[in-house]
């Protein structure tokens, strides 16, 4: 899949993907997102996780990446990212998200180093990875697409500690 | 404190199914009921319907439905801005009716109405298999919830029927095959709507008809019938006969039994608190917590917004009005009412009926607007430091009514924005303002419409668009034609995804209008399946003309 823009010898645990990190300003992931849209790399997409790009598969199959981060200080704590295969519908099965999970995960594993897998009680599996301050999660959200949420941890610890205050 | 309990309850029940896309795995979370582990009280019946509803969370956003039947109409543009929204050139394919089965919003929206067709068979399926039981109780809240996601399925298809005619009929949860629409594109249309008909009267008298916090936000009687009004009204068009009585039948059904009134101010239906409105038959009730999606402010206000509203994030700078829309609302000609000092922006000094450019019909639903000079909270002038050297006004913010063009320079602060639904100041990127669905003055005015077209002097007919101006506090009509009528449902209903339908049944979709020429190529009535629909399924059959 052809979405890996960090050169392997610059990656940091703070690396996500497309050039954003964890503790990106919140006005330079707008220039940076309006400079993505001007090369044409990203468009507006639908929904909460509004930047929409496109990832193609060996086979040319798109995959349709949706994300928006969430911030805290004014920095990026958390990206949560949606995947679907561009020709998903009920009758296309082979483009459901148990298939598009499998891709994802080898993707990531390609991407930032393998996954391990948990068995969640309720959410099935559920793929992940912690590197440092970055944590990944990868699971099913529904019949059609797959979530990744980028988590930095030394936020979510803080903000924790915050709510049990 | 009742509308807070209403809201409550609905967006808890969106809650819970949208827990499934929480990022949080240590919430218990259910993605994967089965009828056996499941579905017990009638509070875990509930529950799982609201993954069904929390699939309507799409229609606040961008690229989707919403966007597919605003941007191509006349109401709506999205103008590129040097480098800025020009997206591969698909928002201006949508305006100008230059849009091929390529274009990537077709196959969002295709996404989004079949994933809620999709999660109602799977629910439906689900809920199927407690019908074996042996417990009566169980049985006849299973038999009321299949009920009531057939007749949301049945919405799922009307949008379907409307925005691409022709499409394949899919019911069966466990149906492995790739389906075929009907290679004859009138004789499938019709079948889509001979289902949405039949499946909405086949269960019309199982679904609630009281309106309580437990039925907001869901499928009752009146949200059938509603559905059944617009059917109806636009049936020519779907099926090349009029069903001008039923549209009369389906609407004084809710007018005279489902206890709605027309809210004092058409505002109040729209505010950030809404679920108390008296008006709205059925919504989605978003919430910037835990019902997320709703994203107006980001998708129509200018980047120097942020400062306006005190947003937490800065908005795109997307959607705006057409002037002439905007214009139909303060034209003392078309909209007679009183006269005041309205914004027209860069006009000329007179119009050409010698009317002072700053003097319009003070129509109440000029709120569906923001235009004119923006503020601070301090009262300081928002500044766009980025202003182009071509903008009119300069870097202080003002929202003319004009566009200048729609490629590739359109002024960054041209056009009226979408002031419909209330802004909450201090607010993040998601609303909680309930999104209407279908509301009474859409259920009048079509009411209307069917006694007119059936009899052009119809009393009643004239009563009814009347009244719905007297809320809106302008000039009564005298006697009704189509281009009043068009015109009023316009004003009334603008950015409620109807104005399309609307022009098409008034025979106007193929008409010029701003930066958009005549199209009457009549392929541009119905959207082409998505190209890449036909690629992965053989057995699809193409719009004709695409």
């Amino acid at each position: 899949m052809a979405c890996n823009h960090i050169p392997s010898e610059r990656r940091k645990t703070t690396d996500l993907f497309l050039g954003v990190y964890l503790g990106m300003e919140k006005q330079e992931f707008y220039d940076h997102c309006w400079k993505l849209n001007r090369d044409g790399i990203v468009i507006q997409g639908p929904g909460n996780q509004s930047v929409e790009y496109k990832m193609t598969t060996d086979d040319s199959t798109g995959i349709l990446v949706h994300f928006y981060p969430n911030f805290h200080n004014n920095r990026i704590y958390e990206l949560p990212v949606l995947y679907s295969y561009e020709p998903w519908a009920p009758w296309n099965r082979q483009y459901w998200s148990d298939a598009l999970l499998t891709r994802i995960v080898q993707h990531f594993d390609s991407t930032y180093g393998k996954l391990d897998v948990l068995n969640h009680q309720t959410m099935g599996k559920v793929y992940f990875r912690i590197d440092g301050r970055r944590r990944i999660n990868v699971f099913i959200k529904d019949d059609q697409y797959v979530q990744a949420v980028f988590t930095d941890l030394r936020v979510e610890r803080e903000l924790k500690r915050n709510q049990n205050k | 404190m009742k509308t807070m309990m209403r809201k409550t309850i609905m967006s808890g029940l969106v809650a819970t199914a949208l827990m499934l896309s929480c990022t949080n795995l240590d919430e218990e979370l259910f993605d994967s009921v089965t009828a056996d582990n499941f579905f017990k009280t009638q509070e875990e019946f509930i529950a799982a319907l609201g993954q069904a509803y929390s699939s309507l969370g799409g229609l606040g956003n961008h690229s989707n439905l919403w966007s597919i039947q605003e941007i191509s109409s006349d109401e709506l543009v999205i103008t590129t801005k040097g480098g800025d929204w020009y997206d591969g050139g698909v928002l201006i394919q949508l305006h100008q009716h230059t849009f091929s089965p390529s274009n990537g919003f077709f196959n969002n929206a295709w996404g989004f109405l079949y994933g809620g067709v999709n999660t109602c068979n799977r629910l439906i399926f689900q809920f199927e298999q407690l019908l074996s039981s042996t417990d009566p109780t169980t049985v006849d809240l299973a038999n009321k919830t299949i009920s009531e996601l057939r007749a949301l399925r049945a919405l799922w298809y009307y949008w379907l029927l409307d925005a691409y005619g022709n499409v394949p009929l899919v019911t069966d949860f466990t149906a492995t095959g790739a389906p075929a629409n009907n290679a004859n594109f009138a004789a499938g249309r019709t079948a889509v709507y001979n289902f949405v008909e039949s499946e909405l009267l086949d269960v019309l008298d199982d679904l609630p008809t009281e309106k309580t916090s437990t039925t907001y936000g869901r499928m009752t009687r009146w949200a059938a019938q509603a559905i059944l009004t617009k059917l109806y009204l636009n049936a020519e068009v779907y099926t090349g006969t009029p069903q001008w009585n039923k549209v009369i039948t389906a609407a004084d059904d809710i007018i005279d039994n489902g206890g709605f009134s027309l809210e004092g101010l058409y505002a109040d239906n729209f505010a950030i608190e809404n679920s108390g409105s008296r008006e709205n038959i059925f919504v989605y009730p978003y919430d910037k917590v835990f019902a997320q999606g709703f994203n107006w402010p980001m998708m129509t206000l200018h980047y120097a917004s942020q400062g306006v509203y005190r947003f937490t994030m800065q908005p795109w700078n997307g959607y705006a009005v057409v002037e002439e829309f905007y214009n139909s609302y303060v034209d003392p000609v078309a909209n007679p009412g009183p006269q005041g000092p309205v914004w027209k922006g860069l006009c000329p000094d007179v119009d050409e009926n010698g009317i002072p450019d700053d003097t319009g019909t003070l129509d109440e639903r000029l709120s569906n607007f923001i235009v004119g000079p923006q503020f601070n909270p301090d009262g300081s002038r928002a500044i766009d430091p980025a202003a182009e050297p071509f903008d009119p006004d300069g870097p202080p913010l003002t929202f003319t009514p004009e566009n200048n063009e729609i490629f590739p320079d359109g002024w960054r602060q041209g056009g009226a924005r979408i002031g419909k639904y209330e802004f909450e100041v201090g607010g993040t990127n998601n609303m909680s303002n309930d999104f209407v669905i279908f509301r009474l003055a859409d259920i009048l005015l079509a009411k209307a419409e069917a006694l007119w077209r059936l009899n052009n002097a119809d009393p009643e007919a004239l009563t009814l668009v009347n009244q719905i101006r007297d809320r809106a506090g302008v000039d009564p009509f005298t006697s009704l034609d189509a281009d009043k009528l068009l015109a009023e449902r316009g004003r009334e209903m603008f950015a409620e995804m109807t104005r399309r339908q609307d022009l098409i049944r008034f025979g106007k979709w193929s008409d010029a209008w701003w930066e958009k020429p005549a199209s009457p190529d009549p392929k541009y009535r119905v959207f082409p399946i998505p190209q890449i629909q036909i690629d992965a399924n053989a057995n699809l059959t193409q719009n004709p003309g695409y």
